[in-house]
């Protein structure tokens, strides 16, 4: 199986990518994910490669790789937690995401988001980049529910339009 | 500098009396910048005139020019109105050279409608159709990052009802914010 560790581009979250430790690693092979893709961004010095573990800064199909992941641990940016959100209604197969709050942060009202989606079982949310090793234990029998599918805003347009 | 408050004051006086200016011109999407261009594309890519859109992008905001350049929309350029983190004095005139270019922007094209989800630039675009009187419809659509308050672009908005539908994402906004309308997430 397939965990993507995504960290951000625009504040680098140094201490996710630390993070990924050996014993994270080892956790994570256990569990079945033997392979591990870290996105570092511009903190390169922060990763540490491993034999399942690689990585990269930037990919444009970021997209790509999220939908081919089982398990996404991603900081707590509504883009990037979007990106990862599972929403095919199967929740069978559903994706796996743990959202890392970076406690270091002090404006943090994306953790709204987080909450919300964690109190309807979409995410896992991980208080600190500190409790990963644990909350992977926590959450290996966990299953989590898809995002419902977007809605189109094309009947507002049409209304405000006159096209009926 | 009476003449222009003069002519100033005649124009809204003009506006008053005649129920707005008409707008017959393009569907315009501002593009925020980062996470709310993001969630704007997404929204446009759900839309059957997706293409027959154009788009404004701020002129420092290479991410969302590169983005609107490969769907290939006709897209026009104003300058950012604030940046993240800037002080309150010098950012007020930097969003007052923005309006000033919306409001020439806005008179050219006249657009017939605007769907905006923030930051201050989309604000700035609609202050800038209002100011002029346009009978533009304006759409705003809030963050799907925002769940239990709205973003001050957001506030801004609602707070001075200036947009015939106000969309939110989450049903926790909808009690909080009366007239606010949710149809389920947009992103």
């Amino acid at each position: 199986m397939k965990c993507i560790v995504l960290s951000g581009a625009t504040v680098p979250f140094t201490e996710l990518i630390e993070a990924i430790n050996p014993d994270v690693v080892s956790l994570l092979n256990k569990l079945g994910y033997t392979d591990i893709e870290v996105q570092y961004g511009h903190a390169k010095s922060a990763f540490n490669p491993h034999a399942t573990v690689t990585g990269f800064s930037f990919d444009l199909n970021i997209r790509k790789k999220i939908e081919d992941a089982d398990l996404v641990i991603t900081h707590a940016g509504a883009g990037s937690i979007l990106d990862s959100l599972d929403r095919s209604k199967n929740s069978i197969a559903c994706r796996k995401i743990l959202v890392v709050v970076n406690d270091k942060l002090m404006d943090n009202h994306q953790l709204e988001l987080a909450r919300k989606l964690d109190s309807m079982d979409c995410v896992y949310l991980v208080d600190s980049p500190k409790y990963l090793l644990y909350s992977l234990q926590k959450t290996a029998n966990m299953t989590f529910t898809p995002l419902s599918p977007a809605v189109s805003i094309q009947d507002v347009i049409n209304s405000e339009l006159g096209i009926v | 500098m009476l003449k222009y408050f003069g002519s100033g004051l005649l124009l809204v006086v003009v506006c008053l009396l005649s129920k707005g200016i008409e707008a017959n011109g393009p569907i315009i999407a501002v593009l925020g910048s980062g996470g709310h261009t993001g969630e704007m594309l997404e929204i446009i890519s759900k839309l059957d005139l997706g293409s027959k859109i154009q788009f404004i992008a701020n002129t420092s905001d290479e991410m969302s020019i590169s983005k609107a350049n490969k769907l290939g929309n006709k897209f026009y350029m104003l300058p950012r109105a604030r940046n993240v983190g800037q002080g309150l004095i010098s950012s007020a005139f930097q969003s007052l050279f923005c309006l000033i270019k919306a409001l020439i922007l806005m008179i050219r094209l006249k657009p017939r409608m605007l769907i905006c989800n923030g930051p201050a630039t989309s604000a700035v675009t609609i202050f800038a159709v209002r100011l002029l009187c346009l009978r533009t419809k304006v759409i705003y659509v809030e963050s799907f990052a925002r769940v239990n308050t709205l973003s001050l672009s957001g506030k801004l908005v609602y707070k001075l009802n200036l947009a015939d539908r106000f969309l939110v994402q989450w049903p926790e906004l909808l009690e909080k914010y009366p007239g606010t309308e949710y149809r389920g997430l947009l992103v």
